[in-house]
């Protein structure tokens, strides 16, 4: 069941709710998280039934696991809970690739299995192996099986995250006030999941129709035109954006409708000044499962390793700082999908990261300052450059191999191929060349000016604030552009908002982080 | 200070709902009205009335001398064919498919299909699927004066179901003829709609596609009229398409100029149109188009045509569509050779003897290639 479909938004969404909050005042209060555990297997089983047995089992492996984690804090058994939690979601996700690799290396034919990927198994694995490491370092509490399966299958974030945390979730589980209705909430919820929605289907969708023909062309070995390649590219990266935080909006209004909140998953990422704080605002659960779980131990190992051997500082800075920005985002790549594509993804960004990371030791070294009225022009250039790295390695993302998205940055480098003749006639950008051009610039100017849903509407409740903090203060700067506030004017804006998204809803328009 | 908060909540609440509901309602009661696409009608009193436009429009065209100009934005183009194929006719053929067999005529200055039929009804549908070729051929049957011989384009993408939605305002139709052919308990499981059909019309109150031609049409300042051609441009086309008597189309001058525009250089020669790689077609859809014809030959002489590509869309073998032409053109031969058929055409333009300049885009040809396709014959009626 999709967020943007008309039994979702009609019928299931209404149900869960009523339901869930008439419990609690029924005074059936334990029965709300079973009641929730109950439609958010139904909303997973909706895809394929078959799947459930897997989430089940998955979850109760790691419940007992994790309890006897507790008390019995051994490594063998950590690493035995790491080991089947990594080889179920090795043969669902990654067996076939490996098989497909080994037959290209042994020019051999080992057939492969018909293996569909249940969805939101990358989500739900690596929720369930940091809660392993955390019970296995005395950092979880006593959790009851109910509570435990509600942190892993909360219908909201299962699918396409956030990747939430216990230490976020369980303890709003176990709050008194948990499942009673408070207006201010469900306002906010209504709210978010209507900006998130209208991203998805009026923005996204739209955007899609103008980036898919070019990758299309691109994937069967053409050559595009530059202006072709480079409006798909940021088309496709603007869509990216509006879908992934499109589909996040929706999560975290649905978790407010329910009284829970979710942490954030975007904080307008395209506004960042370098790599390393682009991944700070984009797909934030995933930055901080990987800097927490592996970035941080790695680095810390091998920072043990550089003292021991006492290197150099170059040697130090390859060890100590390049190495695990490597890997982690060499496991980046290689948690959204597999393929040689998303590992080249991911390896980018950590060479971007590392690069940024000697600019920086530089700097430092060299004593380089800016005076301070270039300070906004290097800032606009910096933003600039972070962007166009970022949507060629978004390319590379789009692309179906590695050879595909090499054709289209191929298309994008190649200069010669300008043709001003050619220029928004109706080529890659379909018969209305400039409704493509339009959506661009409305996107260009939402990302760039307006508020992003934290500042315009979620800064304001308390339930995000008792999450903590979530954005570092040096990001979290105010836009007035646009406020929200409970008035008769904006829910009038809002219900219009929501008219024209339900209007826009199209049955086939998945969210394009499902396939992780 | 709590409850002015909670009741400014309650107000925000209230409102928002109040005004989504009521303009929801608003919205799905004026599609429900205007109903461009006539699929409401006959929930409404107005049925009557409304079925009379495509009758009328279809009375005045087999009697037109040029033809009659065609609204596609404000007319249905299902509607009008549905009606053509239910009226009597003297023709000797007609002609099902999708909407590269628009332009076959045996009306317009390059004749198609001449030495098979010496003249045609064009039942040819934009969008037209295996489930459109029940409907028609239903109400061919059913017409007491029908043509003898049905001539049936099969499409690279026709051996499929439900890929798409159109032909469901005709559902009736299509339940009553599948029900006649296929007789296999099992085979009624085929073609089994994902989503219930009222569920469908639901939703499409609340369509923005559907809203926005509502509004056109609202909007228009005068009532629709059916307005007879003057003089014809077959090479340029005029203001609107143009349906001439046999039902076959030309179209308007702005969209000739559109696809003429796209060349054949740049990006064309890519074309999957309705084709899935994974689902080239449906051996169900294979079973129910071999019993469609068994069906037609207990009245009708049944023959098969193939309607090239452009040759620039053979140039990507890697393609999709050429992946289906390629095994989809074997099979329509076997179906033929099954049913002792005859069979005219091919996928491939090189066969054809197609050139690149008589096409409109990648699946459109212009009547100078269709004119060609009879004499590629490909399996004969013994």
């Amino acid at each position: 069941m999709l967020f943007n479909s008309y039994i979702f938004i009609f019928l299931f969404l209404p149900i869960s709710i009523t339901i869930f909050y008439l419990l609690k005042k029924k005074n059936f209060e334990k029965l709300t998280s079973v009641w929730l555990i109950l439609v958010s297997l139904f909303f997973y089983g909706w895809w394929n039934p078959k799947y459930l047995i897997l989430i089940i089992i998955s979850i109760i492996f790691n419940y007992l696991l994790g309890n006897n984690l507790k008390i019995n804090p051994k490594k063998t058994i950590l690493f035995f809970g790491i080991f089947i939690n990594l080889l179920i979601i090795g043969y669902f996700k990654y067996s076939n690739f490996f098989i497909s690799n080994v037959n290209n290396f042994l020019s051999d034919q080992i057939l492969m299995n018909q293996i569909i990927l249940p969805l939101g198994i990358s989500f739900f694995t690596f929720q369930q192996i940091t809660y392993l490491v955390d019970s296995f370092s005395g950092r979880t509490k006593e959790n009851t099986f109910v509570n435990y399966s509600l942190f892993v299958i909360f219908f909201p974030q299962l699918i396409a995250g956030p990747i939430v945390h216990h230490s976020e979730m369980i303890p709003q589980f176990r709050n008194k006030l948990f499942g009673v209705f408070k207006i201010e909430n469900f306002v906010m919820g209504l709210t978010t999941f209507t900006i998130g929605l209208f991203k998805k289907v009026f923005i996204a969708d739209n955007l899609a129709i103008f980036a898919n023909p070019a990758f299309d062309v691109s994937q069967l070995g053409f050559e595009l035109t530059l202006f072709d390649a480079w409006f798909s590219a940021v088309a496709y990266t603007f869509q990216l954006y509006f879908d992934f935080s499109g589909y996040s909006d929706m999560a975290l209004g649905i978790g407010l409708l329910f009284g829970l909140a979710l942490p954030l998953n975007f904080h307008s990422p395209f506004k960042a000044k370098n790599i390393s704080e682009f991944w700070r605002l984009w797909h934030m659960t995933l930055s901080r499962l990987i800097r927490d779980y592996i970035y941080y131990p790695l680095s810390l190992t091998f920072a043990r390793i550089a003292i021991y051997l006492n290197l150099s500082s170059g040697s130090s800075f390859f060890i100590t700082i390049a190495s695990p920005i490597i890997i982690s985002f060499f496991l980046v790549g290689l948690w959204h999908g597999a393929g040689w594509h998303y590992i080249v993804f991911g390896l980018l960004h950590g060479f971007y990261i590392v690069v940024h990371n000697a600019w920086l030791m530089l700097k430092k070294n060299i004593k380089y300052k800016v005076k301070k009225k270039n300070t906004f022009a290097l800032d606009q250039l910096s933003q600039f450059i972070t962007f166009i790295a970022v949507t060629f390695s978004f390319v590379i993302f789009r692309s179906d191999s590695l050879e595909s998205s090499l054709n289209f940055i191929y298309s994008m480098l190649n200069f010669k191929s300008i043709n001003f003749n050619d220029l928004f006639e109706a080529t890659t950008f379909g018969t209305f060349p400039f409704t493509g051009i339009y959506f661009l610039i409305i996107s260009f100017f939402i990302i760039n000016f307006l508020p992003n849903t934290y500042q315009f509407i979620l800064k304001k409740n308390n339930l995000f604030k008792l999450l903590g903090p979530q954005i570092p203060d040096s990001y979290n700067k105010p836009n007035n552009m646009l406020k929200w506030k409970p008035t008769i004017k904006w829910a009038i804006c809002f219900a219009l908002i929501l008219l024209l998204s339900v209007m826009s809803i199209s049955s086939t328009n998945e969210f394009l982080y499902f396939e992780f | 200070m709590k409850k002015n908060k909670n009741s400014t909540y309650n107000k925000y609440l209230s409102v928002f709902y109040i005004f989504f509901v009521l303009s929801l309602l608003a919205v799905a009661l004026f599609n429900f009205k205007i109903d461009p696409e006539n699929i409401y009608k006959k929930f409404s009193k107005n049925q009557k009335e409304e079925e009379s436009f495509s009758i009328s429009y279809v009375k005045k065209l087999i009697s037109s001398k040029t033809g009659l100009f065609y609204r596609n934005d404000l007319i249905n183009e299902r509607d009008i064919k549905y009606s053509l194929s239910a009226h009597p006719t003297e023709a000797e053929c007609a002609i099902l498919g999708s909407s590269p067999v628009l332009q076959i005529s045996s009306f317009r200055n390059i004749k198609s299909l001449s030495s098979i039929c010496s003249s045609l009804i064009n039942l040819g549908t934009t969008a037209a699927v295996l489930e459109d070729y029940l409907i028609f051929s239903e109400k061919l049957f059913l017409n007491k004066q029908a043509p003898s011989k049905i001539i049936i384009s099969v499409h690279p993408y026709t051996f499929n179901l439900n890929r798409d939605a159109q032909w469901l305002r005709y559902k009736s139709d299509y339940e009553k003829i599948k029900d006649e052919i296929m007789f296999d308990k099992k085979d009624f499981k085929v073609n089994k709609i994902k989503k219930n059909y009222y569920t469908i019309l639901l939703e499409n109150l609340i369509n923005m596609k559907y809203f926005l031609k509502s509004y056109e049409i609202f909007s228009l300042k005068e009532k629709l009229k059916i307005e007879e051609v003057k003089i014809l441009d077959y090479k340029y086309g005029m203001k609107h398409h143009v349906l001439l008597p046999d039902g076959s189309l030309i179209y308007s001058r702005k969209n000739i100029d559109r696809k003429m525009k796209r060349g054949i250089d740049g990006y064309s020669g890519i074309q999957n149109y309705k084709i899935k790689i994974k689902n080239i077609y449906n051996p169900y859809a294979i079973k129910m188009f071999n019993r469609l014809i068994e069906h037609l030959s207990k009245k009708f002489e049944v023959i098969i045509i193939l309607i090239p590509y452009h040759p620039s869309v053979w140039n990507f073998p890697e393609q999709p569509a050429v992946k289906a032409m390629k095994i989809v053109e074997p099979i329509v031969i076997d179906i033929a050779k099954q049913n002792n058929i005859s069979l005219y055409g091919s996928y491939n333009p090189k066969n054809i003897l197609c050139k690149s300049n008589e096409y409109y885009d990648e699946i459109h040809t212009m009547s100078s290639c269709l004119e060609k396709i009879e004499k590629f014959q490909r399996v004969k009626k013994n």
